[in-house]
């Protein structure tokens, strides 16, 4: 069962890099403006993450081992379809960032992204999907 | 016996008519003028021989190409020798034809219809002079091609008065490279010395052509090699470049989460800005190391340039002690281009400008339509650019900064030059700089 609280304050991101560093960092950015952070250290994690509980939004890496940001973007929109997800990359990977904004993608972020912008550009989200 | 019997010539001198004796003597001066005349003759046409072989030999040591060689050595044999046309014909291995590659006439006669019937005329082994000369590897003379059973060109030569010709082989190791031959407007006996005189320059057109193969051919090794080093050594630059991306997008998070933290104490700040700035430099140097030795991909819009350039602008920190002066005059100057890359370009030569002034001059901006052109020149009051590093500002890891690797203006020009357009510079040490980027208006897509 929801509690109330979660239904109308959205502030639940999950961060989906296979970099510690990036997830710790950016979690305790975003943590500090209000939001409760989840992480997930590659795609399979993440999809298992988002089939338990639902998220407000997902921030997540497009070049990963394993499963790539596409494939996990696929696998979250076939279990809730209504999560935006946000993706990062720092590779050209033209082919990828296609395909995931013609999929429905929210937004790709290219390296090197200001941690202003992704403050930003969360917040933004996450009032919009209030 | 007496002596009249041993010396009767001497003798019966005396006995001789006075005309006659004249006569003798006469007629052995003719005899000897004759030879001397004919002696002196042998001597002028070995002389000349000779003279040509030496203008041949120095040519084919001077040049560099066959295509330079080629009218000095028709020119060097024509003129040595007294010929007035010359054609060099070129066997084309994959087709079996002859095929004319270059003609030479004297400054006197030029021959077009038998020069454009030469140049539009291949012969297969066997036809005509050079088919001859080829299927022979030897030398070849027509007294009279006029005359002549084997010579498609007859009719033409004939109207344009040519007689004599011949031709030898260009030879190498037995193998024929080509053809030259000659004409004149005379009609000539063969001459076996001049022909096996030019046998023997043929064998040095062929060693000739021979060694500048050898030498193309190592060059190109020589290229390859210094490319594919370039290209491996652009890859791990890449790599690494590339690699250092995410751990420095760390320390930027983290830089930025704990200034938010620490805001009160202004040295604190100072600190947190300088690691800012360090890493956008870091960043700057990433982008360009992935970035070079890739093919870029364009994705061009007509624009307006004029924006392109604010937004250029709006991204930098201009020093307070700098004036920036926008005259920005070209009317609707919408040009087709990649506004990315541009922007890029843009950042790059207004930061190359604020950093040669060192936080103190004028920074001007202008733009004009030139003809089909949009000009957009950038004048800074910086410190300007010796004449030695100016011709080698655009060479990729060419740099007089201490910071920065030399690639900013490498990845400008090309990005320039693939909008067709063209970057120009001018600069005076103490004084400034001055950059004109000139791109094309219109609607052809680049």
């Amino acid at each position: 069962m929801m509690t109330t609280a979660q239904s109308i304050i959205k502030n639940r991101v999950l961060i989906v890099d296979d970099q510690p560093g990036m997830v710790e960092t950016l979690a305790d950015i975003l943590k500090d403006r209000g939001c409760s952070v989840t992480l997930a250290s590659d795609g399979y994690q993440a999809v298992k993450q988002v089939g338990e509980q639902s998220v407000d939004l997902v921030l997540m890496d497009i070049v990963m081992p394993g499963m790539n940001g596409l494939d996990t973007y696929r696998a979250i929109k076939h279990l809730r379809p209504q999560t935006p997800v946000v993706m990062m990359t720092g590779y050209k990977v033209d082919h990828l960032v296609k395909q995931a904004i013609h999929e429905g993608t929210l937004a790709v972020l290219q390296k090197p992204v200001d941690p202003a912008t992704i403050v930003a550009i969360v917040l933004a989200v996450l009032r919009l999907t209030t | 016996m007496n002596g009249d019997t041993t010396f009767p010539m001497f003798h019966r001198i005396p006995f001789l008519p006075r005309q006659l004796l004249m006569a003798i003597i006469a007629g052995l001066g003719a005899w000897a003028s004759t030879r001397l005349i004919e002696e002196r003759h042998t001597r002028y046409v070995a002389e000349r021989h000779h003279a040509a072989q030496l203008a041949v030999t120095r040519v084919l040591a001077e040049s560099a190409t066959l295509g330079e060689a080629a009218p000095r050595l028709f020119e060097a044999i024509c003129e040595g020798e007294g010929w007035d046309w010359g054609g060099m014909w070129e066997v084309d291995e994959d087709a079996h034809l002859l095929r004319c590659q270059h003609v030479w006439h004297s400054s006197f006669l030029p021959l077009p219809e038998f020069e454009r019937m030469t140049r539009q005329t291949s012969f297969p082994r066997g036809v005509g002079l050079p088919g001859r000369v080829w299927a022979t590897g030897q030398p070849a003379w027509i007294p009279d091609v006029v005359k002549d059973e084997n010579f498609p060109r007859a009719a033409v030569a004939q109207k344009e008065g040519l007689h004599a010709a011949f031709g030898f082989p260009i030879l190498l190791r037995r193998e024929v490279l080509g053809v030259m031959e000659f004409f004149s407007r005379g009609i000539r006996p063969s001459d076996g010395y001049l022909l096996s005189m030019m046998a023997e320059i043929g064998g040095k057109i062929g060693h000739f052509i021979d060694r500048r193969r050898a030498e193309q051919a190592l060059r190109k090794a020589e290229n390859d090699l210094v490319e594919s080093k370039l290209s491996a050594m652009f890859q791990v630059a890449a790599g690494v470049a590339h690699e250092l991306r995410n751990p420095l997008g760390v320390i930027r998070n983290s830089a930025y989460y704990l200034k938010t933290k620490m805001q009160d104490d202004p040295k604190i700040a100072r600190h947190f800005e300088i690691i800012e700035e360090e890493i956008a430099a870091s960043d700057r140097v990433i982008d360009q190391l992935v970035h070079f030795g890739r093919p870029i991909q364009l994705n061009p819009h007509p624009y307006d340039v004029h924006s392109i350039i604010k937004d250029a602008l709006a991204v930098l920190k201009v020093p307070s002690e700098v004036k920036v002066v926008l005259q920005l005059g070209a009317p609707a100057a919408s040009v087709l281009l990649d506004k990315d890359h541009f922007r890029r370009v843009f950042i790059n030569l207004f930061r190359n400008a604020l950093q040669a002034m060192d936080g103190n001059g004028e920074l001007r901006i202008d733009t004009e339509i030139r003809a089909h052109e949009v000009h957009i020149n950038i004048t800074d009051t910086g410190k300007g650019i010796s004449p030695h590093h100016l011709t080698r500002i655009f060479e990729p890891f060419f740099t007089t900064k201490a910071k920065g690797i030399g690639l900013g203006l490498a990845i400008s020009k090309q990005i320039i030059e693939l909008h067709r357009g063209r970057i120009d510079v001018w600069s005076k040490p103490g004084c400034g700089t001055a950059f004109r980027l000139s791109l094309p208006l219109g609607e052809e897509r680049p």
